[in-house]
């Protein structure tokens, strides 16, 4: 358990949420917090995939296929099963964003959707 | 296990399941859920809600492409995914931010053998001995 000081004003604002949410402040702010760490990762992992599209053309004429791990710019682990390398990269890395990729020949994996309904938003 | 198809929402009705969805072996799990059985899809796809609320951590940034040729970027995850009696590890499910549908795409309705009974509407996962009694059947 860490206690951690909050500036008067911010924490005037966060019991005042707190109570309209019917949350507790510990519960709230933990919530908070987590959700942030949680979308930290998620940038973290763009920027290794970057990294990754930079480096594609190198890495799939070094490794060929599979899947690859990469963490900090490092390839840390490879295999051929998805589910053994997410295995063993969550041992050894916890919750660290650890980019797990598929190697093929274009450096973004694409999901098709053939529904007729869905329309996706452009971005 | 049966689930109604979606007669409301959807014209012609479409078939659903009910699905629970949860990651690694400590976090809760979520649901149920209906979710939409689409063989056109390669891939499983969640609004991106479910993988924050799981604080699931991400695989890599994926593309979404419609048969138009549009596309926008989400997110991969590792998830287990609960039908009923079935409990499927190691699915990859895309985190969509910008829809509230969840499609099962066929990397998970490919390991699943399920019944259409679309004049019934109703969809079903068969069990065991009337899948091998059906199996059987066909020989």
């Amino acid at each position: 358990m860490t206690t951690v000081l909050l500036a008067p004003t911010i924490a005037d604002q966060v019991a005042s949420e707190a109570k309209r949410r019917e949350q507790s402040v510990d519960a709230l702010v933990n919530d908070w917090l987590e959700e942030h760490l949680w979308r930290e990762r998620q940038h973290k992992i763009h920027l290794e995939a970057e990294r990754f599209q930079a480096h594609h053309a190198d890495l799939l004429a070094q490794y060929g296929s599979g899947y690859l791990a990469i963490y900090n710019g490092q390839v840390v682990d490879t295999d051929q099963e998805l589910e053994l390398l997410h295995q063993r990269i969550r041992m050894t890395y916890g919750d660290e964003p650890v980019l797990i990729t598929p190697l093929t020949i274009e450096p973004i994996q694409t999901f098709r959707i053939l529904g007729a309904r869905r329309t996706l938003a452009t971005t | 296990m049966s689930t109604a198809y979606n007669t409301t929402d959807y014209y012609p009705p479409i078939p659903i399941l009910s699905v629970l969805f949860g990651y690694g072996d400590r976090r809760p799990w979520l649901g149920p859920y209906d979710a939409v059985i689409d063989t056109g899809a390669d891939a499983t796809i969640v609004p991106e809600e479910i993988p924050l609320r799981l604080r699931a951590v991400p695989l890599n940034p994926v593309n979404l492409v419609t048969q138009w040729g549009e596309g926008h970027p989400a997110v991969a995850y590792m998830m287990n995914v609960s039908i009923g009696d079935i409990h499927l590890s190691g699915i990859v499910v895309a985190g969509d931010p910008a829809t509230q549908e969840i499609i099962l795409g066929r990397n998970l309705l490919n390991r699943l053998a399920l019944l259409l009974d679309a004049p019934q509407f109703e969809a079903s996962v068969l069990d065991g001995a009337l899948l091998q009694r059906l199996r059987r059947r066909r020989r």
